[in-house]
């Protein structure tokens, strides 16, 4: 169903809608960064000061590298099409694409892909600029980039579905942006955005083991640090797939549901 | 004459709710809504032949709109079947799709940041339009319409008559055998309507593309137009020649003065005088049996008239004609 | 219950949530999430001192203190003065800043009488309730002095916020399309979420006195616990004024490039 110029086709609108934005690109390309300093002077005063070599399994070596996968992950991963259904929606100018012989899922996966190849053009280069200074030598030897790169392309998929879930949930609240502001208050929190979750209470993190949010940046970092021994990587790839799989379902039931209600009542 | 769509018994109802304010209601709304049906369409036969031009006419929620969307595959009809250019637009949409465009005059499909020739190009990965054809195409539009200057700046920098030119352009890219056109000239000056009409002409005129043209500005219709639909409540209340509408129908312009100074007009015999103000005058007058120009002449020659605007009467007065004849 | 009944009650139940009711849930699901964000910090120190970790030189409930101020700080600038970026920056891209220009009072106090952020009190309720829970913690009385100062740096963090968002609205002016310079000087302030003193000497001088984030957190905290000298409340109080100061030049500047461009 996929056919190559269609892919290229939209590449290229992709790619012009960042260069009309590119200076809000070059901003970002300048905090994300930042956020990355502010981490490691962070943990690098509390771990001098605790005089402890390793915390919760993490030496400051290890931590730096969790932070800055931490980033990457995330600027690959981020996707804003939620905000971009409900505008849609809102508008009545998701109208446009109904029209067109096009099937809006496969063409906002499509987008969404795009999106992360230029977001980790844009975003990985500054970052590893940053981390040249920021994070100390490492011991290459146990990382772990091939299963990273699988984990990374799994937590992409994942999160596009759970995203577009989000985004379909405004055929039937008027706004989103309540519902929207609230997920990414919990992702920051879950995914391990702000901390790695082994510093959560252990219960909580029993807990995490059961929500897909760790699946989306947590685990894909941990297993690029060589916190996994194979059987669990394979586990936790599983896990990712499994949950994507639970999305895809919500999703498409949704969608159906969504476009019934479209067709029926009109927007 | 072949067919290009053909419509019978189309039947559209929506369910209205009734609105629930206030927490308890709310919540309450969540089980059991009370609702009652609207009937926006009841049951409508219509054909439209290859290459016509047909205008689609009626007031507000005459049910215009249901038509419309029914025809674009995105209205599921509560009866009826439809036929167009050989598909039943809901069941098949993805490959009707590639078959006909649409022009709604409130939504723009132009992305906004973008100069309206990115969203071209868009349009020809989304239809898998061959290199040379789309060139083609676009060429020729951009010509036609006077765009050249303007069609790679940012949308938002253009003017509302550029950007609806560039609307037209864009759902016309793909070849469709039917264009529909929802409120295309709202908003636009003279000047960009003619350049409009002139342009809906040239590619029916080449293409054979039927068009429907759902507007409240008669001018529309007048310049493109031979056969209109009048729908009033969900009904089809004429379907015939514009002429022959005009001829038995319109039998009144419409005249609206405005004058220099404050002045006091005696509103002539058999005219019908709908409102006045010191400075202003709006007034019937009969078309037939006696010259329109020589009474605007005599009106300019006798008083200080600032503007004077002829028009025809409004959509409703016509239907309205239709239900007493 | 008739069949036909049970039909139609079957029939009008679905998934439609009435206007009223989603535009209030939405409406209350806003101001969670805002004030979740809000607990981002705090509860990031609390797990980190949980885990036996500490910043030197401050407990749990001190760090909890700074990092309160802060939101508090926060959402009272919110609540005041920040759609001044914003809304500026939205009508400029509609064109309908003009309106604004031919009032006869400036544009600016305009914009500050106009637009109260009603989102900026999820953010100050967060705020107060950290600090105050962090006070409440505190085995610590402070003095009348310490207070006075506690408010004083407090106001001077306010008004640093209300420059800054000055400053990124006067930018706006020079580059229309960027929005993003509103969001610069909005993550600004990841460097106030802990103790200045975390980023080296030379990044504590910067923080005081070139970008002073310090004194939306670190500051008035160390005020309150009685940490923080007169003389330091003075030096703050006149870099607040010079910051507001360079921002209305700033503004005055836009002002022109605005007016002498046409728009």
């Amino acid at each position: 169903m996929v056919n190559i110029k269609r892919f290229l086709g939209i590449g290229k609108f992709e790619f012009n809608r960042h260069h009309a934005y590119r200076f809000d690109s070059l901003i970002w390309m300048i905090l994300i960064p930042m956020f990355f300093l502010v981490e490691v002077f962070l943990w690098k005063s509390l771990f001098s000061a605790s005089g402890q070599e390793v915390v919760n399994g993490f030496t400051f070596q290890s931590m730096t590298l969790y932070y800055f996968m931490a980033h990457v992950t995330m600027a690959v991963t981020s996707s804003n099409l939620d905000r971009m259904i409900s505008y849609l929606v809102k508008t009545g100018k998701l109208i446009k694409f109904i029209i067109k012989p096009i099937n809006f899922f496969h063409f906002s996966f499509i987008r969404n892909t795009w999106r992360s190849l230029i977001r980790a053009v844009l975003y990985i280069p500054p970052l590893i600029i940053a981390g040249y200074f920021l994070i100390p030598s490492i011991d290459f030897s146990y990382l772990q980039p091939h299963y990273y790169l699988i984990s990374l392309i799994l937590a992409g998929i994942l999160k596009f579905n759970y995203i577009f879930m989000f985004g379909l949930f405004s055929f039937w609240l008027k706004a989103n942006d309540g519902i929207r502001i609230l997920r990414q208050g919990i992702a920051g929190f879950f995914t391990g955005m702000l901390i790695p979750l082994s510093f959560f209470p252990q219960p909580m993190q029993e807990i995490f083991k059961f929500l897909p949010f760790q699946y989306m940046l947590y685990v894909p970092v941990q297993i690029f640090l060589g916190n996994f021994n194979p059987n669990q990587i394979h586990q936790m790839l599983g896990f990712q797939v499994i949950w994507t799989i639970i999305f895809m379902f919500i999703t498409f039931a949704l969608w159906k549901k969504a476009f019934a209600k479209f067709k029926g009542v009109g927007v | 004459m072949e067919t290009a769509i053909s419509v019978r018994g189309l039947r559209k109802n929506y369910k209205t709710y009734k609105r629930e304010d206030g927490f308890l209601a709310s919540v309450r709304s969540v089980i059991h809504r009370d609702f009652s049906t609207k009937e926006a369409l009841k049951g409508i036969n219509f054909d439209i032949a290859k290459g016509e031009i047909l205008g689609f006419i009626g007031p507000n929620g005459a049910g215009k709109s249901t038509a419309i969307k029914v025809l674009c595959g995105i209205l599921h009809p509560t009866a009826g079947e439809v036929n167009s250019l050989g598909h039943t637009p809901w069941e098949d949409r993805i490959n009707y799709a590639q078959k006909f465009g649409v022009v709604f005059g409130q939504k723009s499909q132009l992305d906004w940041d973008l100069p309206p020739n990115d969203t071209f190009h868009l349009i020809k990965a989304l239809y898998g339009i061959p290199e040379a054809a789309f060139k083609r195409r676009l060429n020729y539009m951009v010509k036609l319409l006077n765009v050249e200057a303007i069609y790679k700046t940012p949308t938002r920098n253009l003017s509302l008559g550029e950007r609806m030119k560039c609307e037209v352009i864009a759902a016309l890219l793909h070849n469709p055998k039917l264009v529909l056109l929802d409120e295309p000239t709202i908003g636009m000056d003279v000047v960009a309507k003619k350049k409009l009409h002139g342009f809906i002409k040239r590619i029916n005129e080449k293409y054979n593309t039927t068009f429907i043209i759902t507007t409240h500005d008669m001018g529309d219709i007048e310049k493109l137009c031979k056969r209109v639909i009048i729908i009033n409540n969900g009904d089809i209340v004429y379907d015939g020649l514009l002429e022959e509408l005009k001829k038995k129908h319109i039998n009144n312009k419409l005249i609206e003065v405005k004058f220099e100074d404050k002045t006091r007009i005696r509103v002539p015999k058999r005219c019908k005088l709908i409102s006045r103000t010191p400075y202003t005058l709006k007034f019937e007058v009969p078309v037939k049996g006696q010259s329109l120009d020589k009474f605007v002449v005599d009106i300019i020659k006798n008083y200080p008239v600032a503007d004077i605007v002829i028009s025809d009467p409004p959509i409703e007065e016509i239907i309205r004609d239709i239900y007493q004849a | 219950m008739t069949i036909s009944k049970w039909k139609l009650y079957k029939q009008s139940f679905n998934l439609e949530v009435s206007s009223w009711m989603a535009y209030r849930l939405n409406f209350a699901l806003f101001l969670i999430g805002l004030a979740i964000f809000n607990f981002f910090s705090p509860i990031v120190i609390y797990l980190i001192y949980s885990n036996n970790l500490s910043f030197p030189g401050w407990s749990l409930y001190e760090a909890l203190l700074l990092v309160g101020t802060m939101s508090t700080v926060i959402g009272i600038e919110h609540v005041l003065t920040s759609s001044i970026g914003w809304a500026s920056s939205e009508m400029i891209r509609q064109g309908t800043f003009d309106q604004m220009m031919i009032r006869p009072i400036s544009p600016l106090k305009l914009l500050v009488l106009r637009l109260p952020d009603v989102d900026g009190l999820a953010e100050f309720a967060a705020g107060i309730m950290i600090t105050l829970y962090a006070i409440y913690h505190l085995a610590f009385m402070p003095t009348f002095m310490n207070l006075l100062m506690y408010f004083i740096v407090i106001i001077a963090g306010v008004v640093l916020l209300t420059a800054f968002d000055i400053m990124s609205a006067s930018a706006n002016f020079f580059f229309v399309k960027a929005n993003a310079i509103w969001d610069f000087f909005i993550e600004l302030r990841m460097f106030a979420r802990y103790p200045i003193t975390i980023f080296g000497s030379l990044g504590y001088v910067f923080l005081t006195f070139i970008i002073p984030m310090g004194i939306l957190s670190y500051y008035p905290a160390q005020a309150f616990l009685g940490r923080l000298a007169w003389s330091s409340v003075a030096l703050l109080v006149l870099i607040t004024i010079l910051f507001f100061v360079i921002s209305l030049i700033m503004w005055e500047f836009a002002m022109r490039k605005y007016t002498s461009a046409g728009g």
